[in-house]
């Protein structure tokens, strides 16, 4: 007994310094990193999988071809070979900056943010080092002051702001509308409640009535929560929901008889990650009338070129392993966006005197119409304060099964820029 | 009015699932002295094991259900022999760490099979609709409730009429007579987590078909505490009054303050308000044994 | 406890001395020196590890004074940091008051909030008192949502660097060597607080609350200090932990950190103030390892493979402690030291 116990002591202890004292693999060729922290276990995990998954096929085409996509002519320096380089945060913020200090030691030039808990332990830091960073998550501390993490869909307030838009314009009645929130018990689906969203609700048109929150996994159906919307006479309900919130959600509706094609008239309006793709996937024509702002577009859709290039990846890099996740495609727009801050850096910084720095100065700030093949709704372009990359924010519905676009409306900026 | 009532009769269906969870815990509880925290994860299984298989096995319901009890049965004996045995007449702290671990073991086992992914069935379990005047009660949450009192039921009969249910009862009264009238004391310990597994899978798949299944399932477990608390520890029949209770008033009070608070959400918090609540006042619930301790 | 060979103690004073000898003195220094070293040859990786690793030390201390000695089994420890962290942060950002005055306020804040929540202590023990602890996890989070004005809510609060005097603790060496001026600070205290009169009688209540209270132990005003000084441990590491990230959020409090400083403890050995220490650095390391472990893993097996170690390895950890060492890690050390103590002449421990 007592020398299993010490055994196990023993390797414990072995593995651990033979962990610490891995050599730093000493670079030989001209290598750069790009990936950064995932959160893998958590809320987040099966979103930040199909990222990673993304990630590392992009890389793998860019060595292979140095080509950065199919429709574009510009080609990746051929002398330099791309490597992802990604660790597991948990989605706990001081795990993150041990990863990040680490990451950044090895040479990192480029970050990455998984979630709102990371992004609030991180974004100083980066600032701070002057590090660009591309982010999972898009909530409206980023705008206060903007700072170098990027997104590559719409905050959520201005992806609300669109549904408002969209909604106003399609309003036949006299009456004003009622808006009210119907949103996630949790920090994403709090984050909404800001008083320039409200303003700007009020300012188009709107009568505000109030909120309702739906825990972000609801265990029984928000019953009491669509009654109370019901009796208020609201006609369109925003919020930020998960699908494994919001499908509970519509579907309780629809048996209310709530709904844009049901007696009681109500549209229910949410952003991504909410992705209307994959709500339609799940529910079928049970989810007509969901509508989802900034979504991407389905994975099966391959007239799209992005979409096509997705599969395409998928085909040559993991047949019989598809990742079906539509965060794949938030994935390839992520190493697109650093591969290409990477580039453009070198064009202005030779290779050896590359510093995070450079790459945010000459490379992040300087990526403009950068063309994702409509995987976003507008190419991407940043600049120093602009952190949201479209400029645009399509509107898609769910329509017999099928989500159909219904809109495109430009992004309204809502958050006011301190 | 009408609102009122919507309130209590989905909190009353809310409830009879906690309940259904609820009661695993008093079984184990009751027969070991284990305070079981990963109660809750064993409803996250179940809903990951109803969504292997409805959808990728393509199961008809019964066949579905039958599959998870199964596996459920060996879940719990597994669980019981290599966890909980070598830690028999250790401290509170040792048992409800373990239990602990053991929670996380299962969220671990689970990202592992099923990727931490959200696997919605909807419109797989069968559906009612019913409609009393203006109330209309969700159907999940009906179903919920026949296959709660199913079990109750099944349960019930179990303790009064057969054997190993005789010799349950006996343990939770007193282990050293019933080991000196030579009843395996293990074998009671194996079925009542049996048992609990079962529970908690079947209330699983219960709340899957609500919102598919997902890692956020496990936390329904805390408020299953809280509705044993509430109920005594040590009843079955006071964890189903109190489950029902606590879901009828959890949704009152979310459905009236809610709008009245800055942030909402007292759904969430409910649970833990009066768990607080009970401990300070009557820490042995409403139909628990007062243990008279005079310290 | 065995003492090395030539050692004896002749009077109380050396009985109840922490250190026995100019040997111990001598590396108990060595160490110290080395800790306040090591900015001059770690990386800034290595000492972020360390910096949170010395915050969790603070953390478990409270823990091991409230659980380990007093026997109040207590699982909602990062309710008590949010606290304390929560209350620093608003007095800092929001008051512009000092950063050293602030340290303390959240500090006795979390010692409030730990006698508030420690008042059903007094009626109930064991799982009860778990419960309770839980619930006062959810609550306090619950709650600081609700005080959007103050707290910022669900959007968390912008937090200034510290500063103390005119010194600005913005580099990561510096906020180092503060963490570790505290860590050390706690370690001295609790190793005293232990050895006090209120100490001993921690100790009293935890092995039988029955016959302390026979022998005139007051229960219920020894189980609120344990309950109070556990808390203000955890106001200080909460409020630590929040100026480190110069950001105050919820999400930094979540109800598994609560679980697992108790695993700390449970890893180091409870009722020891070494064990704390191993416990919680024990379990940083097998974090760190995890995370480096992951991407191999995953590049092998599975990216759920990774996931999942964390996950499953943690739990793991806890289980074979408690089947197979309930001691812990401080229990281990003795052997081991007291092998070398008795070497060549060992002889192995009889458990």
């Amino acid at each position: 007994m007592v020398k299993i116990k010490w055994m196990f002591l023993a390797s414990l202890a072995i593995l651990l310094t033979a962990a610490f004292l891995l050599p730093v693999s000493a670079q030989a060729e001209k290598k750069l990193y790009v990936g950064g922290t995932q959160s893998l276990t958590g809320p987040f995990a099966e979103d930040s999988a199909a990222v990673l998954a993304a990630i590392e096929d992009y890389v793998k085409y860019v060595n292979e071809t140095k080509n950065l996509a199919p429709w574009r002519q510009e080609k990746f320096p051929a002398d330099i070979t791309l490597e992802v380089m990604w660790r597991d945060d948990e989605l706990k913020p001081p795990k993150a900056l041990s990863i990040y200090e680490e990451l950044k030691a090895k040479g990192m030039l480029v970050g990455r943010i998984s979630g709102s808990p990371i992004a609030l332990a991180l974004k100083d830091r980066l600032w701070e080092d002057q590090m660009g960073a591309t982010s999972m998550a898009t909530g409206p501390y980023y705008l206060s002051p903007p700072q170098s993490c990027f997104t590559y869909y719409p905050i959520y307030t201005d992806s609300l702001a669109s549904i408002a838009d969209w909604f106003k314009a399609n309003w036949k009645e006299a009456r004003k509308p009622k808006v009210a929130y119907l949103t996630a018990d949790n920090a994403m689906g709090r984050s909404i409640e800001i008083p320039e969203m409200k303003a700007y609700l009020q300012k188009i048109g709107y009568e505000f009535v109030g909120t309702q929150y739906v825990p972000l996994v609801p265990t029984s159906p928000p019953t009491t929560q669509l009654t109370w919307l019901k009796q208020k006479g609201v006609d369109l309900a925003l919020g930020v929901m998960i699908n494994p919130g919001s499908q509970p959600t519509v579907k309780e509706m629809v048996r209310l008889g709530i709904g844009p094609n049901q007696p009681y008239k109500m549209t229910f309006g949410v952003p991504a990650p909410g992705h209307a793709a994959v709500f339609a996937a799940a529910m079928g024509e049970l989810g007509d009338g969901y509508v989802c702002a900034g979504s991407f577009r389905p994975m099966d859709d391959l007239a799209t070129p992005g979409i096509k290039f997705c599969s395409d990846l998928q085909d040559k890099y993991r047949p019989g392993k598809r990742v079906t996740h539509i965060m794949y495609e938030a994935g390839i727009l992520e190493a697109m966006i650093q591969v290409e801050a990477l580039r453009l850096a070198m064009k202005k910084v030779p290779f050896e005197k590359l510093t995070p720095r450079d790459v945010l100065v000459h490379g992040f700030y300087q990526i403009k119409n950068l063309p994702t093949g409509d995987i976003s709704s507008t190419p991407l372009t940043y600049g120093k304060g602009d952190i949201e990359g479209v400029d645009e924010i399509r509107i898609d519905q769910v329509q017999k099964g099928k989500s159909v676009t219904v809109g495109i409306f430009p992004v309204r900026h809502i958050f006011t820029k301190k | 009015m009408t609102f009122f009532l919507q309130l209590v009769v989905t909190g009353f269906a809310q409830g009879m699932v906690y309940a259904l969870i609820a009661i695993g815990f008093v079984i184990i509880l009751k027969c070991s002295e284990v305070f079981n925290i990963a109660q809750g994860h064993f409803v996250l299984i179940g809903g990951y094991l109803g969504y292997t298989f409805l959808v990728p096995f393509g199961l008809p319901i019964w066949a579905a259900l039958g599959m998870a009890i199964a596996t459920a049965i060996v879940m719990g004996l597994i669980i019981e022999r290599l966890i909980l045995r070598p830690l028999l007449g250790e401290p509170v702290l040792a048992v409800i760490m373990v239990t602990i671990a053991l929670a996380t073991i299962l969220g671990g086992l689970a990202t592992l099979l099923w990727g931490a992914e959200y696997k919605a069935y909807h419109g797989l379990l069968p559906t009612i609709t019913m409609k009393v005047g203006e109330i209309s009660i969700p159907s999940e949450s009906l179903i919920g409730l026949i296959v709660s009192i199913i079990c109750v039921v099944l349960l019930m009969l179990l303790f009064r009429y057969t054997k190993i249910g005789l010799a349950m009862r006996a343990t939770a009264e007193d282990l050293q007579v019933v080991q000196s009238v030579g009843i395996r004391a293990t074998t009671v310990y194996a079925v009542s987590w049996v048992i609990a597994c079962v529970v908690g899978v079947i209330g699983g798949i219960l709340l899957g078909g609500v919102s598919g299944a997902n890692m956020d399932l496990a936390n329904v477990g805390l408020k299953a505490f809280a509705v044993v608390l509430l109920g005594g520890v040590n009843s079955i029949g006071g964890a189903i009054f109190a489950g029902i209770i606590l879901g009828m008033l959890e949704n009152v009070a979310a459905g009236y303050l809610d709008p009245l608070l800055p942030g909402g959400g007292l759904a969430q918090v409910f649970p833990f308000l009066v768990m607080i609540i009970v401990l300070i006042f009557r820490p042995h619930g409403l139909f628990g044994l007062a243990r008279i301790e005079r310290v | 406890m065995g003492l090395r060979t030539g050692t004896f103690h002749e009077n109380y004073a050396q009985d109840m001395a922490i250190f026995h000898s100019g040997l111990q003195w001598g590396i108990a220094v060595a160490f110290i020196i080395f800790l306040f070293a090591c900015p001059l040859f770690f990386s800034d990786r290595i000492l972020t590890i360390l910096t949170t690793m010395g915050i969790a030390v603070i953390s478990v201390h409270g823990l091991n004074i409230l659980t380990g000695y007093c026997g109040q089994i207590s699982i909602g420890h990062a309710g008590f940091m949010a606290v304390g962290g929560y209350t620093s942060a608003i007095l800092c950002a929001k008051l512009g008051w000092p950063f050293w005055v602030a340290l303390p306020c959240g500090a006795l804040a979390a010692g409030i909030a730990g006698l508030f929540f420690g008042l059903p202590s007094l009626k109930i023990k064991g799982f009860y008192l778990i419960m309770a602890t839980i619930a006062a996890q959810f609550i306090i989070i619950w709650t600081i949502i609700q005080l959007r004005s103050i707290t910022g809510g669900a959007d968390g609060l912008s937090v200034p660097k510290p500063a103390i005097g005119s010194i600005i603790l913005s580099s990561k060496t510096n906020y180092f060597y503060l963490v570790m001026v505290f860590t050390c600070l706690a370690t001295l205290l609790a190793k005293n607080i232990v050895r006090t009169r209120a100490g001993r009688a921690f100790i009293a209540i935890r092995d039988n609350d029955l016959a302390a209270e026979v022998m005139g132990v007051s229960l219920w005003s020894y189980k609120l200090q344990a309950f109070f000084i556990g808390c203000v441990y955890a106001g200080v590491a909460g409020s630590l932990l929040i100026h480190y990230f110069s950001f105050a959020s919820t999400d930094q409090f979540p109800f598994m950190d609560s679980v697992w400083y108790l695993g700390m403890l449970i890893v180091g050995g409870m009722g020891s103030t070494t064990g704390a220490i191993f416990g919680a650095v024990a379990l940083k390391l097998l974090d760190e390892l995890v995370t480096m472990v992951g991407p191999i893993l995953s590049a092998a097996v599975a990216p759920q493979a990774a996931a999942s170690l964390a996950l499953i390895s943690h739990g793991l950890i806890i289980i074979i402690f408690l089947i197979f060492e309930p001691r812990g890690l401080h229990h281990r050390w003795e052997i081991i030291k007291a092998y070398f103590r008795l070497w060549p002449f060992s002889h192995q421990e009889i458990e």
